[in-house]
């Protein structure tokens, strides 16, 4: 699934990294916890999260996820955009709140990311 | 030897290539003219911060109170005072847009810890201190160190890389370990393996910034293995296997709004490690060293 689909999927808006947009999505994952978010091993992973602080992004910058969708049309600031930018990450914002919006990538076919004990 | 990127050109390149948005606190702390001077004093003890700015109603910055305003209102015993009666407001403001040459200039003519950041409106932006500058400085003098050095030695797969981390520095954490994950992707290694590596390296990066004063984060790099030692000055940890239990933990509200201190921290680095060591001493510090072994399908 393209980022193009999710984002009419869950009605939401570009915050930065338009040119992403035709990204490959493969997996996703919904968590407002870092530790939580650093189990997860796939790099097309989508991160899904009501978290807006600049740690956000450093945390997906380790794992090389590809995109974030902030969800409950939570708006991060200046300073997590730019290290958005800086690192290459696309950032989405949607007024549905987490449940919904995973519920909808679900439904449209988008696989949940297996954790393996074993990364 | 002088090398080429560092010369003082480079470096004033470097200040006029930056603006104060680059390197400003956005998190700032902020009271109103009708709190107490006292309130303002504890935050200051608790944050560790030399000064908060103060706005109105309208979030306008009508003020700005700095340690030194406190240690008088504590000679003239006016604690209980309201800040309006002892804040500076005779203030110098900088633009977020402006280079960072203005504000260095600023600083030397005023001789002020810090400089509100205000947009036209005179809306707080954030905040900025020569710290801020000079850390930024290093932080772009070392990443070019980094890239210099990798450049000389390519032929060389062994090589240690050691960075220092402040306790309490939010707004730098992870920085340690995303310059370990640039020179391991410059290796030809395969990306599960760096992951590993990253995770525990900015987990245990992150414990230092939470819970320690400082700290270092060491990785040591070879065509085998890689060993990852962190080091703090802090208050240890009183029981090592309580503290690797999943979800034990005692992190303030605070850096449980920023998505850690959920007690994964330790269950995550040991999850990544193929050998782990951690060494506490309550009120010395913590010592982690970590070992990932480079598998024969991870080359």
């Amino acid at each position: 699934m393209k980022l193009r689909d999710i984002k009419e999927i869950i009605d939401a808006e570009v915050i930065c990294g338009d040119a992403k947009l035709d990204l490959d999505i493969a997996t996703a994952c919904g968590a407002d916890l870092m530790s939580d978010v650093l189990v997860f091993t796939e790099e097309k992973t989508l991160l899904l999260t009501g978290l807006t602080k600049p740690q956000v992004i450093r945390t997906a910058d380790m794992l090389n996820l590809a995109a974030i969708i902030f969800v409950r049309g939570k708006n991060p600031n200046k300073k997590t955009i730019k290290l958005a930018q800086k690192n290459n990450i696309a950032l989405l914002s949607t007024d549905y709140p987490l449940y919904k919006t995973c519920g909808l990538l679900y439904e449209a076919g988008l696989s949940e990311e297996e954790i393996k004990e074993e990364v | 030897m002088q090398k080429a990127g560092f010369s003082l050109e480079f470096i004033e390149k470097l200040a006029l290539d930056l603006t104060i948005d680059d390197i400003m606190t956005y998190d700032v702390i902020t009271l109103s003219p009708d709190h107490k001077v006292k309130k303002a004093k504890e935050i200051m003890r608790l944050r560790k911060i030399s000064g908060i700015p103060i706005i109105n109603d309208n979030e306008r910055l009508s003020g700005i109170i700095s340690i030194d305003d406190i240690i008088t209102a504590l000679e003239d015993e006016k604690l209980e005072e309201n800040l309006d009666n002892l804040m500076s407001k005779d203030l110098i403001t900088i633009n977020s847009d402006a280079p960072i040459t203005d504000a260095l200039r600023q600083f030397k003519k005023y001789q002020y810890g810090r400089l509100p950041v205000v947009d036209n409106k005179n809306i707080l932006q954030g905040i900025v201190t020569p710290g801020d500058i000079t850390n930024k400085l290093l932080e772009e003098v070392e990443a070019m160190k980094l890239i210099e050095e990798d450049q000389n030695d390519n032929n060389e797969e062994e090589f240690q890389i050691k960075i220092e981390v402040e306790g309490g520095d939010f707004e730098n954490s992870g920085q340690a370990s995303t310059k370990i994950k640039k020179l391991l992707k410059r290796q030809n290694i395969s990306p599960s393996f760096i992951r590993k590596v990253v995770v525990i390296a900015y987990e245990a990066e992150m414990n230092v910034v939470i819970h320690a004063n400082r700290g270092q984060v060491a990785a040591d790099i070879t065509p085998e293995k890689v060993d990852v030692v962190v080091e703090d000055e802090g208050s240890g940890i009183e029981d090592v296997d309580l503290a690797m239990q999943p979800g034990y933990s005692t992190a303030s509200d605070y850096i449980r709004e920023l998505g850690f201190g959920a007690g994964m921290g330790l269950a995550n680095i040991q999850r990544c490690s193929d050998e782990l060591n951690i060494e506490s001493e309550v009120g010395v510090g913590t010592k982690l060293e970590a070992t990932v072994y480079l598998r024969e399908n991870e080359k």
